[in-house]
């Protein structure tokens, strides 16, 4: 169904090419899994196979691209969409109308008339189980919900190849499920599928072909390479790399507490339902993690924002040392940046906490020690993902330790010899930190940290659950060179 | 943070926008905002305060049917937000030596701006983004329905960031220095815009389809907003 052969592309912005003899295929029924660094041309690969690179970037393909038996050369816009559909990282930008039903309703009747879209459009919304989404709308739907949504869009074209792109990033366990299944249905349906994926270790059981994509060129791997031989226990593991951060839990309660939220009780106005309830949660003052564990929408974004001080709760109080100030890391890292260099970036923090040339001084210096040794006339919107999110953190920490980092899924968009690698990062700071997580993968890479979850508005403390397999993919990671992001 | 919540939602359609047709969602709105305009482009008409007020009235009574009840309150604190403007605004005109108005006069100027302000927002809440594509595409303004579209899919993303770049400029730089929150929002509308003109290339942007035209539930919305207007004629001055 998807035939690429010798596949060449570069952007018109460089003379390097950024794929280099790629050859990939994609039979009917299959899933074929392809997994790479942050920057070893997934995207570029994703939009060579479509086009996109030479008439939206204007780049250079060479080579060929085979779907249902048709080069990519003489496929007119229409007859290509028919082909092959893509569903983006951000499921929110493949909507225009607001509501779920009008917009699918509309393209399924734009693109198969009248009688035969409305047969269209039923057909997709009972295969997907849209029916209980048509009504809402689309900013409004969890994120699997949402990238349900998104995959039955494209499945209204009818393609013979699907390409998901990191269709797991910020979705929650829960998520996570309703897109295995859909990928289940896909399969069913004869469909090609191609997933672009960070987090496959939950999707390695569905793939008929893992490929690893390095350096601009595909490899194809075999799964057992993925699967790794030796069960390494999680202690091991964890006091080998997170050992800092053995100093938490238990006696992090004995220290001197810098936030508590008590009795915190919040709902937003337009709900009649209480998103917390009797919260309560000590921060203390020196190396305590916390992570917040839940699903989508279950809240603790909400709770981080009130520890923030930007919301307010409905009942309850929040207590806070004054020596303390606490800084937000959004999910969306990016956000975080205010200025156009990183240099900026660190004096104009610095100067709002009044901490003068010592604050840019120290700044610097934990940047490099969390490996980021970039310029600082580099632009933060210039960074990968990862570099941006330990940019972040050092920026926090730049007018001294009197913080409290307040996290929202830093652990996004990462492979997971980078995650592991984040993991450590946050061991090694002593600065409070709480995180919220909404994936129990994640979770695990913070053995020695305090974990509650946010279930039906309550904070309940919870054991940490053991995935040695997060710690192998890791390794895994890192030998086949899936890393070095961070 | 609510207000503007209250007022990003205040532009997007309501479901139940669905039970009427096109020429009524189109005629009540511009009905009434033609109607309030009078005194601004025709000088020396006047409109009185019942004939403001009945306008206002029954625009929060559709807003409310629109929206539901919990939105009342928001659409509320969003009248007495630009009254509190007008006000405000009048104030300064006296700080930099202009006569003051009388405190009733400059209330009910700026009550009939906010009265306008409702019926706009009216506009957005009944038209989907189909409906205003194809009134634009009939108008033979085929790209602007384009990026009319596209903007009004990119609004609730962007708001959806606004509030994590507010929180984070505010605990990173202050209260003070919050306006630093525009260009990282900036530079993310652009990078969504990229990622929907991906989209947009491989889904294309579906025609509009001919809208309902009139529905039986048309009179319902249509005749109270024909009242009002004519109220100008009805109730003297």
């Amino acid at each position: 169904m998807l035939v690429v052969r010798d596949l060449w592309f570069r952007y018109p912005t460089s003379p390097d090419w950024v794929l280099r003899e790629v050859n990939l295929t994609a039979n009917q029924s299959e899933v074929v899994l392809i997994i790479g660094a942050s920057g070893s041309g997934k995207t570029t690969l994703l939009r060579s196979i479509t086009g996109i690179g030479e008439l939206v970037y204007g780049g250079e393909r060479k080579g060929t691209v085979v779907i249902g038996e048709r080069s990519l050369n003489e496929l007119s816009i229409d007859e290509l969409r028919r082909l092959i559909q893509i569903v983006n990282q951000n499921a929110y930008t493949h909507f225009i109308e607001h509501s779920v039903h009008t917009d699918l309703y509309y393209s399924s009747i734009a693109i198969h008339g009248l009688t035969k879209g409305e047969r269209w459009f039923r057909k997709v919304v009972s295969i997907f189980k849209l029916s209980d989404l048509l009504e809402r709308r689309f900013f409004e739907l969890s994120g699997g919900q949402l990238r349900r949504a998104a995959i039955a869009k494209a499945m209204l074209w009818d393609p013979l190849v699907i390409v998901l792109d990191e269709p797991l990033m910020w979705l929650d366990d829960e998520g996570l499920e309703e897109v295995r299944e859909v990928i289940i249905t896909l399969k069913s349906l004869g469909k090609a599928v191609v997933v672009f994926e960070h987090r496959f270790l939950s999707l390695l059981d569905l793939t008929n072909r893992v490929y690893l994509l390095k350096n601009g060129t595909l490899f194809p791997i075999e799964h057992e390479q993925l699967k790794y031989p030796r069960k390494t226990s999680l202690a091991t593991i964890s006091d080998a790399s997170l050992s800092s951060d053995k100093e938490n839990g238990e006696n992090a309660l004995h220290k001197e507490k810098v936030f508590r939220a008590i009795d915190i009780w919040f709902k937003y106005e337009r709900s009649s339902d209480w998103i917390l309830k009797e919260v309560q949660l000590d921060v203390a003052s020196s190396g305590d993690n916390i992570v917040v564990y839940g699903r989508n929408g279950s809240g603790k974004s909400t709770l981080l924002k009130i520890l923030a001080g930007y919301l307010a709760p409905m009942r309850g109080r929040i207590e806070k040392s004054s020596e303390f100030r606490a800084v937000y890391l959004p999910q969306n890292i990016y956000l975080f940046f205010t200025e156009d260099s990183l240099g900026k970036e660190l004096r104009v923090i610095c100067f709002q906490r009044r901490g003068g040339s010592k604050c840019v001084e120290r700044g610097t210096r934990i940047m490099r020690s969390l490996g980021v040794d970039l310029d600082l006339s580099t632009s933060p919107f210039n960074l990968s993902w990862g570099q941006a999110i330990r940019t972040a953190i050092s920026i926090a920490l730049s007018p001294g330790d009197k913080q409290v980092l307040l996290m929202d899924e830093p652990f996004t968009g990462l492979t997971y010899a980078d995650r592991l690698a984040l993991a450590k990062v946050l061991a090694k700071i002593e600065t409070p930190k709480v995180i919220a997580l909404s994936n129990k993968e994640a979770v695990s890479l913070m053995p020695r940290a305090r974990i509650y979850e946010l279930r039906d508005g309550r904070l309940v403390a919870i054991k940490q659950e053991v995935y040695p397999e997060v710690f192998e993919a890791a390794e895994k990671c890192r030998e086949l060179g899936i890393s070095g992001v961070l | 943070m609510s207000l503007l919540r209250d007022f990003a939602y205040a532009f997007v359609v309501s479901k139940k926008a669905e039970e009427f047709g096109l020429l009524a969602k189109v005629l009540t709105p511009v009905l009434l905002i033609s109607f309030l305009s009078l005194p601004y482009v025709a000088p020396g008409l006047e409109i009185s305060t019942v004939q403001t007020l009945l306008a206002l009235t029954y625009e929060t009574v559709v807003a409310t049917y629109l929206a539901g009840s919990r939105k009342l309150v928001g659409i509320l604190k969003l009248v007495g937000m630009i009254i509190a403007l007008g006000f405000a605004l009048n104030l300064v005109s006296i700080l930099l030596g202009s006569d003051p108005a009388e405190p009733v006069t400059m209330g009910l100027r700026a009550l009939r701006v906010a009265t306008i302000v409702l019926a706009l927002t009216l506009l957005f809440q009944l038209l989907t983004v189909g409906e205003i594509k194809y009134l634009l595409l009939k108008m033979g303004l085929k790209r602007y329905s384009e990026v009319f579209a596209v903007s009004m899919a990119l609004l609730p993303i962007t708001f959806i960031n606004f509030s994590e770049a507010y929180v984070v400029a505010r605990l990173k730089l202050g209260k003070k220095n919050i306006a630093s929150l525009i260009k990282p929002l900036m530079i993310d509308s652009i990078i969504n815009s990229r990622h929907m003109a991906e989209a947009l290339y491989i889904h294309g942007i579906p025609p509009p389809l001919r809208p309902k035209l009139v529905t039986s539930k048309d009179l319902a919305i249509l005749v109270p907003a024909i009242l009002v207007s004519l109220s100008y004629i009805v109730i003297p001055l």
